[in-house]
């Protein structure tokens, strides 16, 4: 519905005829003085200085109040009628230099566009009324509120249409200018003349109105001359000039300054004065301008091109925009003109997959979310808003759980996928149950491989127990310990057993032998340590709802699950022991478990459903294990599609676990730093109280030494001796005071060091989430 | 937009309240993906959508886990306008999250100004009778005094998990159903206006 409007009016421009009679009575009456002025016979160079004037963008509006003057009231033909006109500079100006009329009019020009612009504004009022009458026979009143009028976002202070028209990715620009600058840059900057052509004014209006009335819009959608003629339009009702009332003045002064050094060095002081959303819009502006002056060569708008056009929008003088425009770059390094990705519209389709790209868009989503709170809060609850929300706070929730995953799985260095790790984990709770079951039952030897508990585990795995835990894995850290790595001598054994399983679909990863086998011993060897385990958690996993819980039947479930998360990664690194076959088992156990368990636990739940997402069930805490013997196997595509992603996983894991090593690193380095700062405090102290002793006592001292001096030597040398000695002592305090200075200050940058090292270490840490 | 070739399934709106730490996550996970949730970690606003078939009919619920904190108190008032079924929930084993059912009960009124709303009153942590602190009695008095249902559940064992969300949306449906007979000829017509009117236009 929301993008209906638009097209309605697009495509019906007689909208506006109901109304042009009236609107051209009035200019008509408003440019009766003109018409005085001019005597008939200039009619015809009249009419063709307006086309010129077209030509060039500006709406025309002396002169006769035909429709032509309208541009909103025939938008369709006039589409077609500039579109030639666009190429015909060369014929506008051999049309002037035959007209002197023309010419003469030219020089009027400035002021014709001032009234140009008056005359603007009117119609503005006046389309808005007209909108506003539409919209309110158009939609339903419950469904909308317009708050156009109360939150507009054009003609209202920066700051606040920075708020109100919000990028989600931190840029503090108001959206209208973002996504204008990001169209003129797409397609824009090699269009002739771009900036200079003029916009329908209709379309303008209607976009304008879309962003007042914070409905969504593509403005890549619209002819660029729409874009950059909104954009104009932005700026230009912007109540303050973005240089500020305040320092316009100071700012022109720089522009006039000849020695470009020292202009650039004085407009450097001038941004950092203004207002920072003053300063980022700037910046975009200007690194825009600059890029659309260094395509001159297809849209010949060299920088005194942008200046004339622009300048007045920005309510500056021509030379100050031109200068601005040439230490653009310098002025704003650090601004990149990055295309805006509006935060995801639902859940499913193009999630990021690492943690950075999640956290990216969460952070977006978070953004769109409080903005919609605030708008909501100020009285703007349209029924596609509240549906709005609840989508963007159902995407935020999804976000969040997929990144909790991912950063558990990441801690415990084992495989999970964020998409799917309701699935995954029940996979991982699953299969290395039943997996053993399975197993057991046909191998029973199987279960006799104690030799397998007293292997100590792999390092990567010791890693994982220091780890935090899931959620569903209380006692993790019971479990790692008992987990057995690879045994090999029944290894062999296994290959044939799981080929037997029915239907290995092409699992796109390849899992090795290894986790059978370690599963199933694992299982075997559970109960002692589980029994421990129980007792230390603080909660233990929720008993059965009958029986009190037997450690073996609680906690078979989180350390297997942990197992096998942990079996996942070692069988990556055992790629030798393909079979491709093999993977397939545990899910498809999984499967076929999750049905059964909804079949005979689940009765109340509609099967239905649970049929159809059969991973979104997880099996009760008890395992029934005997009915897990029973079940049949059936494959499903999301358990490949799991595996899939869980070598992906495994990569993302093992980046995180760089990123953890590296910080850590640094964190070493930090103590190591604050050690010898402690040390050098120690100096410091050390030499302080040496400096107190010789500040303190200098005239006792040199007395006393003087003294056993003064003895050897003569009486009349003696005061002067007693002198040089003070001297000296003064000097060697001096000396030392200047050391201890020295020290400070070495003390404070490495302070300032360590400080930047924290920094470094944050972001990296950030980065890491 | 899209011009609707499949008609969309109902979709149910139910909003879970209740002061903090009762288990309106855990009821919401386990009624979602069927885990229990050990370790708390208040919530500041959840929402989550799922498909599930009431009374043969494909439906979706839409369900917002708020915040039991006050903190978060203008971020859930928000959400309460647009709430179409609530589950208040309590603790069983604590006192005070029943007596502020009262509070959320009268907010919910307030926002929603309808005496009507569909709304069950909860009682969480069925599990932990040994630890009961609010009596069945009591319970099932204020729920008959609100004039709505009253059920016992646990997240953990999935006892009523499914039943409270299943009651409420049959609640929700039948309301509906009551507000499109009451409004109908005024609705058809409204709604046949806004789509007649783009093509008008």
């Amino acid at each position: 519905m929301e993008f209906e409007s638009p097209d309605v009016e697009r495509d019906f421009p007689g909208l506006y005829a109901s109304e042009a009679g009236k609107r051209s009575n009035e200019s008509d009456f408003s440019d009766e003085s003109h018409e005085k002025l001019s005597k008939k016979d200039l009619l015809i160079g009249k009419r063709k200085d307006k086309k010129d004037k077209k030509d060039r963008g500006y709406a025309t509006l002396e002169g006769e109040s035909s429709p032509e003057e309208d541009p909103e009231m025939r938008s369709p033909s006039k589409v077609k009628k500039l579109k030639p006109f666009k190429f015909s500079s060369k014929k506008e100006k051999r049309e002037k230099s035959r007209d002197k009329e023309v010419k003469e009019k030219e020089s009027d020009k400035d002021k014709k566009k001032a009234e140009e612009k008056e005359k603007e504004k009117k119609k503005e009022a006046k389309v808005k009324l007209k909108f506003k009458e539409k919209k309110k026979d158009k939609k339903c009143p419950e469904d909308v509120v317009d708050i156009s009028e109360d939150l507009p976002i054009f003609g209202v202070p920066l700051s606040v249409a920075v708020e109100r028209s919000k990028c989600h990715d931190g840029v503090d620009i108001p959206l209208v200018v973002r996504n204008c600058i990001d169209h003129i840059q797409d397609v824009g900057l090699t269009a002739e003349n771009v900036y200079k052509v003029s916009g329908i004014k209709s379309r303008v209006q209607q976009v304008k109105k879309m962003y007042n009335n914070h409905e969504p819009v593509r403005i890549a959608d619209y002819d660029l001359p729409v874009a950059t003629s909104l954009l104009k339009l932005f700026l230009r009702e912007l109540p303050e000039p973005v240089l500020t009332n305040g320092l316009l003045e100071r700012f022109e002064e720089a522009g006039a300054i000849k020695e470009a050094l020292e202009r650039g060095e004085k407009f450097k002081e001038l941004v950092k004065e203004l207002p920072s959303c003053n300063r980022t819009l700037l910046g975009w502006t200007l690194v825009h301008l600059d890029q659309v002056t260094q395509h001159e060569k297809h849209n010949k708008m060299n920088a005194q091109a942008i200046g004339t056009t622009l300048s007045p929008l920005l309510q500056v003088s021509q030379r100050l925009l031109t200068a601005l425009l040439c230490h653009a770059l310098d002025l704003f390094p650090d601004i990149k003109l990055i295309k805006y990705v509006p935060p995801l519209k639902s859940v499913s389709p193009g999630l990021p997959e690492t943690p950075e790209g999640l956290a990216l868009e969460l952070s977006k989503q978070e953004s769109l979310l409080a903005h919609l709170h605030r708008e909501m809060a100020q009285g703007l609850a349209g029924q596609d808003r509240v549906e709005q929300l609840w989508t963007v706070q159902r995407t935020v929730t999804h976000l969040k759980r997929m990144l909790r995953s991912l950063e558990k799985t990441s801690g415990q260095r084992s495989l999970d996928e964020p998409d799917s790790l309701v699935l995954h984990r029940h996979d991982a709770k699953i299969s290395p149950g039943d997996q053993s079951k399975t197993l057991e039952a046909r191998i029973p030897e199987e279960k006799t491989v104690p030799h397998s508990l007293t292997i100590p585990p792999p390092l990567a795995f010791q890693n994982s127990v220091s780890a935090p835990n899931s959620i569903l894995n209380p006692p993790v850290s019971a479990g790692p310990p008992s987990v057995p790595p690879v045994s090999l001598p029944s290894l062999a054994s296994l290959p044939p057993l799981v080929t037997q399983l029915p239907a290995p679909l092409p699992p796109p990863i390849s899992l090795p032998t290894v986790l059978p086998p370690t599963v199933a011993s694992s299982i075997a060897t559970l109960p002692p340590p589980a029994a421990p385990a129980l007792s230390s958690l603080p909660t233990p996993l929720p008993p059965p709802a009958a029986i009190p819980p037997p450690p073996s039947s609680v906690s078979s479930i989180p350390p297997p699950a942990e197992k096998s998360l942990t079996l996942d990664r070692k069988a990556s690194l055992f790629q030798g022991y393909d079979d491709d076959s093999i993977w397939a088992s545990p899910c498809k156990l999984t499967a076929e478990q999750k049905s059964a368990t909804i079949g005979t636990m689940r009765g109340r739940v509609p099967l239905p459903t649970d049929s159809t997402n059969p991973w979104k069930r997880r099996p009760p805490l008890v395992q029934q294990e005997e009915s897990v013997l029973v079940h049949k196997q059936v494959p499903t595509a999301e358990s490949l599609e799991v595996q899939d992603i869980n070598r992906e996983s495994t990569e993302k894991a093992d980046r995180m676990q760089k990123a953890i090593i590296e910080s850590e690193e640094l964190m070493n380095f930090i103590n190591k730093l604050k050690a010898e700062c402690e040390n050098e405090r120690a100096d410091i102290n050390k030499l302080k109280e040496k400096i107190q002793l010789l500040g303190g006592i200098p005239d006792l001292w040199g007395m006393l030494s003087d003294s056993s001096d003064d003895d050897a030597s003569s009486p009349d040398s003696e005061s002067n001796i007693l002198w040089k000695r003070r001297q000296d002592l003064r000097q060697e305090t001096k000396m030392l005071q200047l050391r201890k200075r020295a020290l400070i200050e070495s003390i404070t940058s490495e302070q300032d060091a360590i400080i930047d090292l924290k920094v470094q270490i944050k972001f990296l840490q950030l980065n890491r989430v | 937009m899209s011009k609707k070739p499949t008609p969309q399934p109902a979709l149910h709106k139910v909003i879970m309240v209740g002061s903090g730490g009762v288990g309106k996550s855990a009821l919401t996970l386990q009624f979602m993906y069927d885990e229990f949730v050990e370790d708390y970690e208040p919530t500041k606003a959840d929402s989550y959508r799922k498909k599930v078939i009431l009374d043969g009919e494909e439906v979706q619920i839409d369900i917002l886990d708020t915040a039991g904190q006050e903190d978060y108190a203008a971020i859930r008032d928000n959400y309460f306008r647009s709430g179409e079924g609530f589950l208040c929930v309590f603790s069983i084993t604590e006192e005070e999250s029943f007596q502020a059912t009262q509070e959320f009960r009268e907010q919910i009124l307030r926002v929603k100004n309808d005496e009507n709303i569909p709304f069950l009153l909860v009682g969480n942590k069925g599990d932990l009778d040994e630890k009961r602190k609010v009596t069945l009695n009591e319970a099932q008095g204020r729920a008959q005094s609100w004039g709505v249902p009253y059920v016992e559940t646990s997240a953990k064992t999935r006892d009523n998990v499914d039943k409270v969300f299943f009651d409420l949306m049959r609640e929700i449906r039948s309301r509906k159903m009551e507000d499109n007979k009451m409004s109908n000829g005024k609705n058809k017509d409204k709604s046949k206006r806004k789509k007649l009117k783009c093509t008008i236009l």
